[in-house]
């Protein structure tokens, strides 16, 4: 019986060190292309070839008689450990975004976009991410 | 004696599904270049320059002048907590809505007039200055 307990007691303890840990990468929507953002040409691009372009938006904005439609794609990385009673976690989310505008005649105004998508990072709460 | 550490451990074990400590870090997007919103000069600076510096907003309303409203946000957040929860439902939602996280960050909303013109910067909770700020919807049903 006394052997049974060495045994088994000090199971839950080696417990302690056995945690488990995870990666996890979600994509919402397609990557924006740099290549069909290059093609927008404010003053002469239309609607109707953004969309040809970039497809259905993710969003779009009426702002009185002008419009705005949002092209997004994120990327979130996740990484965590857990140990047992104590979880580490770190998410990182970027996006590719895009705002077109156009103005009462459904031509392209006005283009701001940022692709950054990529530079979602796997870490662990205290170590350094995008340069912070 | 011996038995104490063990049953610490033990209680430990089983009670691990709804007893926990977390460190979490959230990372959301990034904050503006260094500089850049310092660079911006109200009465002066223009809506392309701004998109060409900062790049695509996460939100963009009509605001109640009927200019337009850019609002930039990001998150560094860490967080140190202790949970003790109990489940009492078998359902769960994994849903996210898209436009309440972007209304949960802090950051910039820059205001431009009809003109392009950038008239106004904010601070705050994005949700917060959205809801104070935008042109309400009756505004276009009068006209």
């Amino acid at each position: 019986m006394r052997s049974f307990a060495r045994v088994v007691l000090p199971l839950p303890f080696l417990a302690l060190f056995l945690g488990g840990c995870f990666l996890s990468r979600r994509t919402v929507n397609e990557p924006l292309s740099p290549q069909a953002l290059a093609q927008l040409v404010p003053g002469k691009t239309t609607a109707t070839e953004v969309v040809e372009l970039l497809g259905a938006p993710s969003e779009v904005v009426q702002l009185h008689k002008r419009s705005a439609y949002r092209y997004e794609s994120t990327t979130t990385k996740d990484a965590g450990l857990w140990l047992l009673l104590v979880g580490l976690y770190n998410s990182d989310a970027h996006a590719d975004r895009a705002w077109v505008f156009f103005d009462e005649n459904g031509v392209l105004a006005h283009v701001g976009a940022t692709l950054s998508a990529e530079e979602a990072e796997y870490a662990l709460p205290w170590q350094e991410v995008h340069g912070r | 004696m011996r038995a104490l550490p063990a049953a610490l451990a033990l209680a430990a074990f089983v009670s691990s599904g709804c007893l926990s400590a977390t460190w979490r870090r959230d990372v959301r997007y990034g904050p503006p270049p260094p500089g850049a919103l310092e660079s911006l000069r109200p009465g002066e600076s223009e809506l392309d320059p701004c998109l060409a510096l900062l790049g695509a907003p996460l939100d963009v309303w009509e605001s109640a002048q009927g200019g337009i409203a850019l609002a930039y946000g990001w998150e560094r957040e860490r967080n140190l907590g202790f949970t003790f929860s109990i489940p009492l439902d078998r359902g769960a939602s994994a849903s996210l809505n898209v436009v309440d996280e972007r209304a949960k960050l802090r950051g910039v909303v820059l205001f431009f007039d009809e003109r392009g013109k950038l008239v106004l910067l904010r601070t705050g909770l994005l949700g917060e200055l959205r809801e104070e700020t935008r042109r309400p919807a009756s505004a276009d049903a009068e006209e």
